[in-house]
């Protein structure tokens, strides 16, 4: 454990967002200056070299986000003055000349303050999502991924029954970067209902799949951990009562029941339960084996617990009650696995994954920084804690 | 929604921002002033950004914000960062790792196991002694860490060495604990040291001690008569005839006791023997008050109290000692040796776990092979054996040297292990041939782990590494040997196209598939021919002769002609070969040890597989001869 020299940033106002990239070679910041600067990291001197530094937007830069590096050099940032902007490196222009990072394209439809912007995981092309306090989330793409010119907004979620304000609080975005699910998915933090929200994209349209939970204070980051060939996912909330959620999401219609082999295991099963039928109650079996988190191998997650129960056949025309509570669990669902208070029951501000989601980072208005892992009992310990105060 | 597990919020480290962000107890007026803690993690590395965020934007605020300098740092934190003077001991320890995961991959039973374990021990002792090296080279400077560290590999080698006596050695309920105890404790907690013991020893003289009044120096003389005679399990050719010397010398104890009540109680000298004595012959609250920790109070207890005790019983015995020494001040290590004892495994690693992630990482991987841990499955929501390894693994990835030896680990992880090396791998920037190849590597073994040959072969041939590839082959041979399936080999004919460069073994799995496949359609000449030119051409590796050997008795005892006198040459040639080997007998065992994976054979069951083997070769010859025969007609 040890801490290195603080770099300088020598923005000329409060800092707002600072964001690694891909690889962690280098990381941006943005603040109330207006301004963007890009640091690289040098091997041979071990130090953070500036690569460029530019005026971005005519009011404070909020937020920031690094596109996957296949897509070349591309960084979005957001501001108070509710426009986005997308912007690409220029290898062949100058570092430090302030030209270094040209603007592909600006975004100005939102009509609300903008707390959040994610670009899409690499798999799915390029896509950026806008969440906006009018409670709309935005989803903009370049008509042609080699050049990245021209972006157009294709589709968006209203994520608040009749729209919400700027003062209801922010909308945030994280995207679910399980490769191996078929469709793609959004969580969306509302601080109007102060709801989290999971969102599924059906050939072109977003669908409400689950409301993940409910809170009492407006929620404040969001984090979906990298899939790891899990069979649950795991969702971090962060609100303004200091509180730090983690969810266990099943999105698959068979995981935690049984193990199915082969499409004639499928098929057996699926007549068993009746649920070859036209029955409208399984319309959530539909979409979630669509979204089938099966592992690589094509196996689903394996436990017997409630198999047998779950075996019996239901009489005819009638829905027994073990098939009813089979039914419930076909639904996505999720479990609150832990809710702690973290930062002195301070707004908790951020919430970030390693890429492996074994270690949860939080920091909030306390000034502490601190590390969470899931111990092997399951329980989730603080690690480390990195304390703001001087040390006499 | 409520909550289902708790969390831990105490016991963990501390690091303060340097410079700080405001003084103790003002946090409160901080954050008032429009400021948060901003954070982001390193992707790869253990480490994060931080710096002070500005909680509004400048255009909300209704009064400007002075801004000082350390609003403007930007704060890099690293944890599980290894300084480079433990590098050494990483890398050291991988590299037994990696010898080890060789000896694994034989899976030949628990007796490579005890190897791999005495390896481990060993190279534990190793850094041990370095470690003692520095902490006596710099008795002044900083030594503490070093001698932290060197405490904490002691306990490491003596949770190993005891987890060994227990599952290795005495393995029946009924073996006797005492002597690989005490050997323990020597060598683990000498005491007194050498030094101290000859202190002792040229120090006083308690026999002649020219204070003592006659009385004392003649029980003296008695008592030492006593201890030299103490019957010692090692010298005794039986545990029954140690039983009866060492009952002997226990009643001798209790008449010296005995004989000495109501004795000179107020003498020093004599209270000092008296106290002997009763140590001597056992007396339990003597030994707990004269023991300096549990672990020595168990000691004593064998020796003078329950020196026949058995595996099942010592639990007990060794709840009574660590009870009686405080639980409450005793460490994790002490809780740990006590639950290796009573066969808690669950706790044990979890204690392991306090100690030290490398150990804890190491041990379940050795419990996991021996097949401790299944028991253990539901006890736990993940999977112990691979929990451990990944995130000792994590550990190594954020070091420049060491991020080879992490993927290693996560490679070999056949459940979890490809997930977290393809995170990491993907992270990787890919500045150079050198690195892209090794990662490759990386995953070539990870798919041959998981029994992807086809994909490992792939991956392999991609940086033309024929050894691999010529270990795949071997060991799917392996495979045919002792199950007889072949189906493994439809996965490389996929990729045999794709390169020549493939190694003989390869090109040999692939024939002789083909040999299997002729029999089966009655193309019994071709078969016949295949088969012997699989011997000529060298293509078939020679642990591999007597299996064709022995396939070719069916086609020289058929009804149809197979071979002709110079192809029944070959396959006399062959055997003779064979049959006249120095090393004729590693054969046979190859062929024996194919067919029994991960078990050790027992000795009959070698001989008389060897037996019938050299009986089937009889046989080859035989029909050799008779083929010869028939053959020399029909050509002559």
């Amino acid at each position: 454990m040890s801490q290195e020299k603080p770099l300088q940033v020598n923005h000329d106002d409060l800092i707002h967002d600072i964001a690694y990239n891909y690889y962690g070679t280098r990381f941006a910041t943005c603040g109330s200056d207006q301004c963007i600067k890009v640091w690289d990291y040098n091997k041979e001197a071990n130090s953070w070299v500036l690569n460029d530094s530019w005026k971005a937007h005519d009011s404070s830069v909020i937020c920031l986000n690094w596109a996957h590096p296949e897509f070349g050099e591309i960084l979005a940032s957001c501001s108070l003055d509710r426009s986005v902007k997308i912007w690409i490196e220029q290898k062949n222009v100058e570092t430090n000349s302030g030209k270094r990072w040209a603007p592909a394209a600006s975004f100005l439809e939102s009509r609300g303050a903008i707390h959040s912007i994610a670009f899409s995981p690499e798999y799915m092309s390029i896509t950026l999502a806008v969440a906006s306090s009018e409670g709309i989330v935005r989803f903009y793409s370049p008509h042609d991924t080699t050049s990245l010119q021209n972006w157009d907004t294709h589709s968006q979620i209203n994520a608040v029954l009749g729209g919400a304000k700027d003062s209801d609080g922010p909308l945030i975005v994280t995207w679910c970067p399980a490769r191996f699910s078929q469709a793609a998915m959004i969580a969306v933090g509302c601080s109007k209902e102060n709801k989290v929200k999971i969102y599924s994209k059906d050939s072109s349209n977003w669908k409400l799949l689950l409301d993940v939970d409910s809170y009492d204070s407006p929620i404040l980051t969001l984090q979906w951990a990298p899939h790891m060939g899990r069979s649950y996912h795991l969702i971090a909330v962060g609100c303004a009562d200091g509180s730090i959620s983690v969810y266990h999401l099943w999105l698959d219609l068979y995981s935690g029941k049984r193990n199915i082999e082969s499409d004639d295991d499928l098929f057996r099963y699926e007549n068993d339960y009746g649920l070859n039928n036209d029955n409208a109650l399984l319309d959530t079996s539909g979409t979630a084996a669509r979204l089938g988190l099966s592992n690589e191998d094509g196996q689903y997650a394996l436990d017997d617990e409630d198999d047998n129960e779950a075996r019996e056949s239901p009489p005819n025309g009638a829905i027994s009650d073990s098939l009813k509570s089979y039914i419930q669990n076909f639904k996505p669902h999720c479990e609150l696995k832990a809710k702690w208070i973290a930062h002195g029951g301070l707004p908790v501000r951020k919430l970030r994954w390693n890429i492996t989601g074994t270690q949860l980072v939080s920091s909030g208005d306390d000034g502490y920084a601190r590390t969470w892992r899931k111990a092997a009992n399951d329980k989730w310990k603080c690690m480390l804690a990195v304390a703001p105060e001087k040390n006499n | 929604m409520e909550v289902k597990t708790e969390v831990e919020m105490k016991d963990h480290a501390v690091i303060n921002l340097n410079p700080g962000l405001f003084a103790v107890g003002r946090s409160a007026e901080w954050s008032e002033r429009n400021r948060t803690l901003l954070t982001d993690i390193h992707p790869f590395k253990s480490e994060l950004v931080a710096c002070v965020g500005g909680k509004k934007a400048k255009e909300e605020l209704s009064h400007p914000e002075t801004v000082f300098e350390q609003d403007l740092n930007v704060y890099f934190i690293k944890w599980n960062n290894i300084p480079d003077n433990q590098l050494a001991k990483s890398q050291e320890l991988m590299e037994v790792q990696e010898d080890g995961e060789e000896a694994l991959v034989e899976r030949v039973g628990m007796e490579h196991l005890l190897k791999l374990s005495t390896y481990y021990r060993d190279s534990i002792m190793r850094h041990l002694s370095i470690l003692q090296g520095e902490v006596l080279d710099d008795c002044d400077t900083e030594n503490g860490q070093a001698n932290e560290e060197a405490q904490a590999f002691q306990y490491i080698h003596a949770l190993w060495q005891l987890c060994e006596i227990f599952y290795f050695y005495l393995t029946s309920p009924q073996d006797q604990v005492q002597d690989h105890y005490i050997d323990w404790l020597n060598k683990n907690f000498p005491s007194p040291s050498t030094m101290e013991g000859q202190s002792i020893i040229s120090d006083s003289d308690p026999v002649n001690h020219e204070d003592s009044p006659l009385d004392a120096s003649e029980s003296a003389e008695e008592i030492k008569n006593l201890v030299v005679g103490m019957p010692l399990r090692h010298e005794e050719t039986s545990i029954s005839a140690y039983n009866t010397k060492w009952r002997d010398w226990h009643n001798r104890c209790r008449m010296i006791y005995r004989a000495m009540e109501g004795g000179e109680e107020n003498d020093e000298a004599w209270s000092h023997l008296h106290k002997l004595v009763s140590l001597l012959q056992g007396d339990e609250e003597s030994i707990m008050e004269s023991s300096q920790s549990w672990q020595e109070a168990v000691c004593a207890m064998l020796l003078y109290s329950q020196p026949t005790i058995t595996v099942a019983n010592f639990p007990d015995l060794v709840e009574t000692c660590f009870g009686s020494f405080g639980v409450e001040e005793s460490s994790a290590f002490d809780h740990a040796t006590v639950s290796l004892i009573n066969g808690n495994l669950g706790k044990f690693i979890i204690l392991c776990n306090q100690i030290d992630w490398w150990f804890v990482a190491h041990i379940t991987n050795l419990l996991y092979h021996m097949g401790l841990l299944e028991e253990l499955d539901s006890m736990f929501p993940v999977d112990m054996h691979e929990y451990f390894i990944t995130s000792y693994a994590e550990t190594l990835v954020s070091h420049s040297s060491l991020w080879r030896v992490a993927l290693d680990y996560f490679a070999n992880c056949p459940k979890s292990g490809h997930e977290f090396l393809e995170q990491y791998v993907l992270h990787i920037p890919l500045t150079s041939d050198r690195k892209t190849k090794k990662l490759i590597n990386i995953m070539a073994k990870q798919k041959s782990n998981r029994d992807q040959y086809g994909a490992a072969i792939i991956n392999y041939s991609k940086i033309n590494d024929t050894r691999n590839i010529s270990q795949i082959a071997n060991n799917l041979i392996s495979a045919y040997i002792s199950t007889g399936d072949l189906s493994y080999v439809k996965v490389i004919d996929s990729v045999i196209g794709l390169n020549s460069l493939y190694t003989s073994s390869m090109k040999f799995l692939s024939q002789y598939r083909d040999f299997h496949e002729l029999y089966k359609s009655q193309r019994f000449v071709e078969a016949g021919k295949l088969l012997v030119s699989l011997l000529t051409t060298h293509t078939a590796p020679r642990k591999f002769w007597i299996t064709i050997l022995i396939d070719a008795i069916p086609l020289l005892e058929g009804d149809e002609l197979v071979f002709d006198t110079f192809e029944t040459y070959e396959l006399m040639r062959c055997a003779e070969e064979i049959a006249t080997s120095p090393r004729k007998r590693d054969y046979f065992m190859c062929l024996i040890n194919a067919g029994q994976p991960s078990k050790t054979v027992p000795n009959d069951v070698i001989e008389s597989s060897i037996a019938e083997m050299e009986q089937q070769m009889q046989v080859l010859n035989m029909a050799c001869v008779r083929n010869l025969a028939r053959a020399t007609i029909v050509q002559y």
